[in-house]
């Protein structure tokens, strides 16, 4: 096989394509592995449906595990033209033996091959799937059998100019395939491993590309989810989101604000407000938005359990006007309860509004809502994804998140994104005399020489503003400035506290960014042993190979004075 | 290409065969002779056999799935059985060829 640089079909899976940096190559074979239930019928077959319905394509799909009619019950229940596809554009084969078959002697593929070849001509197709491959290991008693057919058949895809996905179920997960049928591995183009782990109660699942012959992709494991509308990759790439990001700012709709992060919330980065419960967040994240939509920018607004409308009328009291935006139709909003789906389908659920509304400012209030739809770790999994997939578009996004107190036991997800996050901006109250006071402080804000001084958010008819704070025997004053002195020690050792404590949030965030390192060190590691597994199993299979061609020159060298015995012998019926 | 036909006793004992074969591939060569010495044994005259390259009519093979060759289908008397292989195997095959005797 060749090296040159191939040209691609695209799978048309949302962000797949941005994995393998353009498609499939085309007209070469790309085994795709995996346990049962990783993915693999509906990866291949959303290849096809999108390669007939989007592309031009036509395709034919074998599957040697379903029959025909459970093949379309299965693709009908998903949102996609599947059944518009059938027929014309797309024809699907029950490559199983029929059930009355009496076995009398070796048989071959060649049936299958001409069925394949007739169809391929008379629809014309381009795009073709052999679905669970392995299922081919019943008809063929044995391994050596299948091993030969399975061979013509690649053989046969090979000498096609079809764009082939050719599924393997690997009993050992991601890349254990049955002895017979590794070979497969090196006799293919491509091979893609999907795989599945259980995180918290939901499932994690990923797709690692492990050699796509003449052409490149992003290496590492990608997550994906799958739903009704099949596939989806939270992948972003990492060039295209740094492009996104320029040196322009939105408003945050509070004029100190906007001075205090030199200009605002820098286009397409993430800010992340967080704070206990009552502390001005939604108004926060509702003042950004408010502020771009009198810009003429457009908005998306997703709230977890409240609706929306009770968030809009709650904003106007504090002189917000979103429900008019949103009358207007410059702000879309939903709202969703976070218990009654996984944050995976949360997630999906606000990737879909994104590519419905295209906003350029966007507020997920809260965050943290994620965490009740399954847990921390997968939360923070989703809120990762999230982030890179919205960065990838350039989009604005202020996330809020509730914390049980100041700067204490912070939910994990709020943690996560704080350190991915590109702004934190923190909100507490400070309780002294009587008097509650909301306080603001500036944790971080990426490459902006931002203030760290915290600063009162008064809340008032007009709006939102923030005032300067008074220091008064090094205590930060807040509200009326009444503090009085025989609390100086109580105070100071506060201030000591609340420094140590942002202090200590700082350390954690460093100290994620080496494990992350450490971490990718690792896969690194594991990933040149497995290719160095891999050269070897290559370099052995290269040996046996000799050994036959060796073998068949034998054989030939013997024939050749007598080509008649063998044609004698083959009369006789017991040839192969 | 239908042969081998002969009118005589249809009515009680006639059997119509199909065999799908891949070329001249070693498996159908053998096929077709295990076959044609078997009918010789049975007598010719009750057998109508057609043999269809699959090569040459795909659409067959699609019509009537044959994924496999050799593939051997009776037609008359009708059977969901089929026999798939080299047909080396003469008690599965002498069966398939006897359906009254033995109830296939």
């Amino acid at each position: 096989m060749s090296t040159r640089p191939a040209l691609l079909s695209p799978t048309g899976i949302a962000g797949l394509d941005d994995i393998l940096r353009g498609g499939l190559p085309t007209g070469r074979a790309t085994i795709v592995a995996g346990g049962p239930g990783a993915g693999k019928s509906i990866l291949a077959m959303q290849f096809l449906v999108n390669g007939a319905a989007r592309f031009g394509e036509p395709g034919v799909m074998v599957s040697f595990e379903e029959s025909e009619s459970s093949m379309r019950a299965n693709f009908s229940t998903l949102d996609w033209p599947f059944d518009e596809a059938l027929g014309k554009h797309l024809v699907v084969i029950d490559g199983r033996l029929p059930e009355d078959t009496v076995d009398a002697g070796t048989f071959d593929l060649r049936g299958l091959i001409a069925i394949l070849d007739g169809l391929v001509k008379s629809h014309g197709a381009k795009r073709i799937v052999l679905d669970g491959l392995d299922g081919l290991f019943v008809y063929a008693r044995d391994e050596a059998i299948s091993r030969r057919e399975v061979r013509r058949l690649l053989n046969w895809l090979a000498a096609s100019d079809l764009t082939a996905i050719v599924t393997v179920k690997a009993p050992g997960g991601a890349g254990g395939l049955e002895p017979y049928l590794e070979f497969t591995q090196f006799a293919a183009d491509g091979v893609v491993n999907l795989g599945y782990h259980l995180t918290e109660r939901l499932l994690y699942r990923t797709l690692q590309v492990v050699k796509m012959r003449g052409a490149s992709f992003v290496s590492g494991e990608h997550a994906f989810v799958i739903s009704r509308q099949g596939l989806a990759f939270a992948y972003a790439d990492a060039a295209k989101a740094s492009m996104q990001v320029s040196s322009e700012h939105h408003a945050t709709g509070i004029e100190r604000l906007d001075r205090m992060l030199r200009g605002g919330y820098r286009q397409g980065t993430v800010t992340l407000i967080s704070g206990p419960p009552g502390t001005s967040k939604t108004t926060l994240a509702g003042a950004f938005l408010a502020a771009g939509c009198e810009r003429n920018q457009s908005g998306l607004f997703v709230g977890f359990d409240e609706p929306v409308e009770q968030v809009f009328m709650d904003l106007r009291s504090v002189g917000l006007r979103l429900g008019d935006f949103h009358a207007a139709g410059c702000l879309a909003a939903a709202s969703f309860n976070a218990g009654f789906a996984s944050a995976d389908e949360h997630f999906l659920a606000i990737v879909r509004l994104i590519e419905l509304h295209r906003p350029q400012l966007l507020v997920i209030d809260p965050l943290s809502a994620f965490e009740k739809a399954g847990g921390n770790r997968i939360a923070d999994i989703v809120s990762e994804r999230l982030v890179n997939f919205i960065k990838a578009r350039g989009i604005t996004a202020v996330f809020t998140a509730v914390t049980d107190s100041d700067l204490g036991e912070r939910e994990s997800s709020s943690s996560r994104v704080s350190t991915i996050a590109d702004n934190w901006i923190h909100v507490s109250f400070a309780v002294r005399h009587g008097e509650r006071n909301r306080a603001l402080t500036i944790v971080k804000a990426r490459g902006t020489g931002h203030s760290n001084q915290m600063r009162e958010l008064i809340l008032s008819d007009g709006g939102l503003d923030l005032k300067d704070v008074y220091y008064a025997q090094g205590d930060v004053l807040l509200g009326t400035a009444r503090l009085e002195k025989e609390h100086q020690e109580a105070a100071e050792e506060r201030l000591r506290d609340v420094d140590a404590r942002r202090a200590l949030a700082l350390l954690d965030e460093r100290y994620r960014v080496l494990e992350a390192q450490l971490e990718l060190t690792r896969s690194e590691l594991s990933a040149a042993a497995e290719e160095r597994r891999q050269m070897e199993l290559h370099v052995a299979a290269a040996d046996l190979a000799r050994a036959d061609d060796q073998a068949e020159l034998l054989a030939s060298r013997r024939a050749d004075p007598e080509p008649q015995t063998v044609a004698v012998t083959a009369a006789k019926g017991t040839s192969s | 290409v239908s042969f081998r036909r002969t009118e005589r006793d249809a009515a009680v004992a006639m059997v119509k065969l199909v065999l799908f074969v891949a070329g001249e591939s070693p498996n159908s060569v053998a096929a077709l002779a295990n076959l044609h010495r078997a009918i010789e044994l049975e007598g010719s005259e009750r057998f109508e056999l057609e043999i269809v390259d699959v090569f040459e009519r795909a659409d067959r093979a699609l019509a009537e799935h044959v994924l496999v060759t050799p593939t051997l289908i009776r037609i008359v008397p009708p059977s969901v059985r089929r026999l798939v292989g080299d047909l080396s195997a003469t008690i599965e095959l002498y069966a398939f060829l006897r359906p009254r005797t033995l109830s296939h």
